[in-house]
């Protein structure tokens, strides 16, 4: 009778810590985080007066345009939107862009009748990020889009593909 | 003895913790980047250049032959007719010309285009029943409507429309030797002939 009483309050502390030890892992960000693309990243409709150079159009984090005048902004475009979820609260993250191709691909098949864009000097605010409360965090992400300066470019779309790496 | 097992586990339990809280933990989001590349625009001829219903008379003189001209201003008025030279060649309008039109539509919005100087031609009877020409020469430009007046911008749907004008002149072409020349009437035919319009940003 004894025993009986005594593993049943073990089993309670057992149960209690098992509790705790849940809440320490959901504010330790244990459960499953999520990196997610809410609007992606956008140059917009352009046309190009000539590509008899390389000309620049840059997207900041912020929104913000610069491009040189040979190229015509049709659409504007914008930077992209990422959602943090399931993170630590108010914790430090590292963002780290992983761009696979060199060149933009153009409506997801390379063309060899047409010039390539190149897309650079992925950005946000800063490096690091940091959570809120919630373990949530939004940030933008800009960069640079490069034309090849010779050949000429179909009227298509021309997409590029990018992993956003977070770590902390 | 079940005491010290839930102890143990307890341990477990407490170690896993405490590394588990040291781990850096990675994440990966895949996204995109594009632009679409939109260099073609429409440009729509909305009304044909026409010079009207004219009496005209050239001269076959083979070298430096009479020539009559009447021009059809870019902005719409048709001009006096002018006669250059002598009396063999001349041209009367009955009714009047009207400059061309043209449209551009789907331009980038607010943006100045150019216009390209357009290539003389020459208006034929398509039926051969005349083989006189005319000549078109001078073709002007002026901008209708855009979000600026006097330059070509587009408005802000990135359209723009402009006029284009000329100048027609009797035929040059005659075969007839300075002195013998003669004043030689059109036939009654409609004549044509047809330009190309470049704009470009």
């Amino acid at each position: 009778m004894k025993n009986i009483s005594l593993d049943k309050r073990l089993l309670f502390h057992y149960s209690l810590l098992l509790f705790l030890f849940s809440l320490f892992c959901h504010a330790s960000g244990l459960q499953a985080a999520t990196v997610k693309e809410i609007k992606p990243l956008s140059f917009g409709t352009i046309a190009l007066k000539d590509n008899n150079a390389s000309y620049v159009m840059r997207i900041a984090f912020s929104g913000q345009v610069s491009v040189d005048s040979s190229i015509v902004i049709i659409d504007s475009g914008h930077p992209a939107l990422w959602e943090l979820s399931g993170f630590p609260q108010h914790t430090p993250i590292n963002i780290t862009f992983i761009i696979p191709d060199a060149q933009t691909k153009l409506a997801g098949a390379t063309d060899p009748a047409t010039s390539q864009f190149t897309i650079t000097e992925h950005h946000t605010f800063g490096p690091i990020i940091t959570t809120d409360a919630l373990g949530n965090a939004l940030f933008n992400v800009g960069a640079t889009l490069t034309t090849s300066g010779s050949g000429f470019y179909k009227d298509a779309t021309y997409l590029n593909h990018m992993t956003v790496m977070v770590s902390y | 003895m079940m005491k010290n097992k839930l102890t143990r586990l307890f341990a477990v339990t407490a170690v896993s913790a405490a590394v588990m809280s040291g781990v850096s933990v990675a994440e990966d989001g895949a996204g995109t980047a594009s632009v679409e590349v939109k260099n073609s625009f429409l440009v729509a001829q909305t009304t044909p250049l026409s010079f009207g219903q004219i009496v005209a008379i050239a001269s076959d003189e083979a070298l430096n032959a009479d020539i009559a001209t009447l021009t059809v201003n870019a902005d719409g008025v048709t001009a006096d007719v002018i006669v250059a030279g002598s009396s063999k060649a001349s041209l009367v309008a009955i009714t009047p010309g009207v400059a061309g039109q043209f449209t551009v539509s789907g331009a980038a919005p607010n943006t100045v285009l150019t216009v390209s100087a357009i290539a003389d031609f020459t208006l034929t009877d398509p039926s051969n029943t005349d083989t006189k020409v005319f000549d078109v020469t001078n073709l002007t430009t002026t901008v209708v409507t855009s979000g600026t007046p006097f330059t070509y911008d587009t408005d802000a749907g990135g359209n723009l429309v402009f006029n284009v004008g000329a100048t027609l002149e009797t035929d040059s072409s005659g075969a007839v030797a300075s002195g013998s020349e003669a004043a030689v009437p059109y036939e009654n035919v409609t004549f044509t002939g047809t330009y190309t319009v470049s704009v470009n940003y």
